[in-house]
């Protein structure tokens, strides 16, 4: 043999095992589609012809020679045939790839032409050439068939994939087709050339090369898989995969009740081998609860389909499994029932479930159904849940309770500030927890409470969840109330009777100045002088603690109060009472707050008269009211440039009775700071100050905390 | 014309002293009846008691009345007062030390023409006293009286 030879040899031998490897690979990229299958046959007829070139050129003669050609024969027959059905299913055309008279049609043509070569009627004989033996067509009309019939179905294939690929909207499959379709086409003028032109002239320059050409459009094919995916996935292939590999189990059932496939699901979960079970009676492994005999094989193939019902099915230990059992009937087009199609899911999980959130659902029920204090939500202003404890605390039942607005069960007078705290927190701002409030029972009536308020989600939206204590027949409440009650009374006489022998004192030393002056000298009369002064100072440290003891106690009502209007008000009081000083108020405009109007009213009485007070001793003096943003809260100021004092004593600014000033500087009973402090403190909010001797000071304080 | 009489309802004794000595210094001449409790306040009015025969026709022009009071306190005084057709109508002005919030609303829910808190101040007390006079005395008019009988 010639290095030329084997040097062919090698070419053709190469070419059969790459077509091997490549079929092998197509095949098990998916075993199951007619797609896959067909292209590995396609590929077979070329491996076939590549065999047979490998033996036929190198024979001693020619008689070995055209039997390895005839077995050739069987591939270069059938290859036009073979690659054309593997086109009709690529590209869509599975019905006509699995109609029986074309695939008869096909395999008679390939039949026929095969049994032509070995008659040689085809290929005839052989004419030695350097690289071998080169095969010579007959003459007459056979060969020309031959190529009309390989034309015809190549030409076809690239007619199929160029529609194919033209129709396509996906650019995955347009590329796909311009590879199938560029390849052949290169093969087909190559291997056309090789083994049809050149031996029909007698010219042995090449030996017939078609089948390694061919070699290019298996690179194609094997490029399109790996690229493109092609012949990967079929839904087919997916929904097998797909029921092999779901987590439900999966029993396939025949006519006669006998199981003929499960899944792995169902492998696994019931604990059998596969042909353990096949045959098996599908009663056997599933038990209808409730009724001795369960629903017999013959109903469900007629219609009694069983939907997503709770079942056991039995393990091959015999342990129950629970499952939510489906069934169908499979019927054949006619409406035979060929078998019965069953789906379980295993709910293990799921009841397990169910139980830990029954039991934590009993838990919680009963903790609110016997807690003592009202518990309840409430969403979209509206109560959505209540306890009996909350409900009869209203005067409702626990039915009539819901759906009531909230707004309505707030007494009028805590409402507005009740509900924009509801707001506000809702909007996740910090608002206290906890606090009193005065509820109206159905029959109008009010209910001191204690409600504490929680943000919570519920039904998937926010909503407000309150837990309410009942005060009224709290030991503290009646204790408070009993309180209240002996301080009111003891105001009232304080306010009557502790007055009156201070008026006795001042008007009879005044009788005495004005009837007995003469014979009083001037120190008998700065006496007389002195005990008037200072029983009017007691008067008004009466007047002043009862002012402090009546803020404490006065119920609160909670409104929008203008304080720009108050302050102005106050200032212009002011100026009245000494027209001949220069003060300048700077009072802010529409400055207002929530709160209790005549309370607020004596907080900016007090602090605008105490600014008035202390820069009494400046020549001119600027007061200045306004509100300045902290966080999101308003901070309102009194600000003066007075006397101010030394921050070394602001620990003592807001007790009672506790003065930084001698009374000879600037008057005063130090009640004011401490009524002021605690009408604030009543709001909710805060009061604190800054100052600096002789250079003022200013009166900070906020509403609500 | 009518010789236009007070009647100060007042149980303290300096007091009582300290408001005439106050009416004295406001030049005020008009006689004043003092009643020393409720009781006899009513009395004088409805000419019962130690004011039993008592000339009805002659009305006070001005009744000056304290709240806290022995046996029957003011605001009973008052009830009753306003309850009679014939002092329905009487100017009272209730003048006492306390300015409690349920005393105003007490007096002034029983139709109390006007409420005085008596100043500590000595000065400012005669000072309110004139202008009460000055006000009821000369300057209102009061309701036509009734002929009953």
């Amino acid at each position: 043999m010639t290095a030329l030879q084997v040097f062919t040899i090698s070419l053709y031998f190469l070419a059969f095992v790459l077509y091997v490897l490549l079929g092998s690979y197509i095949i098990y990229k998916n075993p199951a589609a007619l797609v896959n299958r067909l292209c590995a046959l396609a590929i077979a007829s070329f491996a076939i012809w590549a065999l047979g070139d490998v033996f036929f050129r190198p024979m001693a003669s020619p008689s070995p020679s055209m039997l390895w050609q005839n077995i050739a024969s069987v591939g270069w027959c059938s290859f036009p045939a073979t690659v054309f059905w593997f086109y009709l299913a690529l590209t869509g055309h599975e019905r006509v790839a699995r109609n029986p008279l074309a695939i008869i049609a096909g395999v008679a043509i390939v039949a026929f032409f095969i049994s032509q070569q070995w008659r040689g009627s085809l290929v005839s004989g052989f004419a030695i050439a350097p690289f071998g033996w080169v095969h010579v067509w007959a003459s007459g009309y056979i060969p020309i068939l031959f190529y009309v019939y390989y034309f015809v179905l190549v030409l076809g294939c690239f007619y199929l994939v160029v529609r194919y690929g033209s129709r396509s909207q996906s650019l995955r499959r347009k590329r796909q087709a311009r590879l199938l379709t560029v390849t052949p086409l290169v093969c087909l003028a190559l291997g056309s050339v090789t083994d049809v032109v050149l031996p029909r002239l007698h010219v042995t320059l090449l030996p017939s090369l078609a089948v390694v050409f061919v070699l290019l459009w298996g690179a194609a094919l094997a490029r399109a898989i790996t690229r493109y995916g092609l012949m990967s996935l079929t839904p087919a292939a997916a929904a097998e995969n797909i029921l092999s590999t779901m987590n439900d189990l999966l029993v396939l059932v025949d006519t006669q009740g006998k199981i003929v496939h499960a899944n792995r699901a169902a492998l696994a979960l019931l604990g059998y081998q596969e042909e353990e079970l096949r045959d098996k009676e599908l009663s056997s492994i599933v038990s209808w609860p409730g009724s001795a005999t369960p629903l017999s094989f013959p109903e469900l193939l007629n219609g009694g389909a069983v939907h997503n019902q709770e079942l056991t099915m039995s393990t091959n230990g015999g342990a129950p499994l629970p499952v939510l059992l489906s069934t169908s009937v499979m019927k054949t087009e006619e409406g035979e029932p060929v078998g019965v199609v069953t789906v379980a899911h295993d709910i293990r999980d799921y009841q397990e479930i169910q139980r830990a959130l029954r039991e934590s659902e009993q838990k919680y029920r009963s903790l609110v159904d016997h807690a003592l204090v009202g518990i309840g939500i409430h969403q979209g202003g509206k109560v959505v849940f209540a306890n009996a404890e909350l409900a009869s605390l209203l005067g409702y039942t626990v039915e009539e309770s819901l759906g009531l607005p909230i707004a309505d069960r707030i007494h009028p007078d805590d409402r507005n500030l009740v509900m924009a705290r509801a707001r506000r927190r809702q909007a996740g701002s910090t608002e206290p927890e906890t606090y009193e409030i005065r509820l109206l029972r159905k029959d109008g009536s009010a209910v001191h409470a204690l409600i504490s308020n929680a943000v919570i989600e519920y039904e998937g939206r926010p909503a407000t969840l309150m837990t309410i204590a009942d005060l009224t027949d709290s030991k503290t409440r009646v204790e408070l109330e009993q309180t209240n009650k002996e301080l009111e009374s003891f105001s009232y006489s304080v306010s009557h009777d502790l007055r009156a022998p201070l008026r006795s004192i001042d008007g009879f030393s005044q009788a005495l100045v004005e009837d007995y002056g003469d014979t009083l000298d001037a120190q008998a009369r700065d006496y007389l002088y002195r005990v008037r002064a200072a029983s009017q100072h007691m008067a008004q440290l009466i007047d002043d603690l009862l002012m402090l003891s009546r803020v404490t106690r006065a119920e609160m009502w909670c409104e929008p109060v203008d304080l720009t209007t108050v302050a102005e008000t106050i200032a212009a009081d002011l100026k009245a009472t000494e027209p001949g000083r220069s003060v300048d108020f700077t009072i802010a405009e529409g400055v207002s707050a929530q709160g209790d109007a005549a309370l607020l009213e004596i907080v900016l009485q007090n602090l605008l008269s105490n600014a008035w007070k202390f820069t009494a001793k400046h020549p001119r003096a600027t007061i200045e009211f306004g509100v300045a943003e902290h966080g999101a809260r308003p901070v309102y100021f009194v600000r003066d440039d007075g006397a101010g004092f030394d921050m070394a004593y602001v620990g003592r600014l807001f007790a009672p009775f506790q003065r930084l000033h001698t009374s000879a500087e600037f008057g005063g009973t130090g009640v004011g700071l401490a009524t002021v402090q605690r009408i604030i403190h009543r709001h909710g909010g805060d009061v604190w100050a800054e100052a600096q001797v002789e250079k003022g000071a200013t009166f900070y304080f906020t509403l609500e905390p | 014309m009518e010789k236009k009489v007070i009647l100060l309802v007042e149980d303290n004794p300096d007091d009582v002293d300290l408001t005439l000595r106050a009416l004295k210094k406001g030049n005020i001449v008009n006689e004043v009846v003092v009643a020393r409790d409720g009781v006899e306040a009513l009395d004088y009015l409805f000419g019962t008691g130690i004011h039993a025969g008592r000339d009805l026709d002659l009305m006070p022009a001005l009744v000056l009345l304290d709240l806290k009071l022995p046996k029957t306190d003011g605001l009973e005084v008052l009830r009753r007062l306003r309850a009679d057709t014939r002092t329905k109508f009487l100017p009272v002005v209730v003048l006492t030390s306390s300015k409690e919030e349920q005393d105003l609303l007490n007096s002034y829910e029983l139709a109390a023409n006007s409420y005085i808190r008596k100043p500590v101040d000595f000065l400012q007390f005669t000072d309110a006293v004139k202008q009460l006079e000055l006000y009821w005395l000369l300057l209102n008019e009061p309701a036509p009286r009734r002929r009953t009988r």
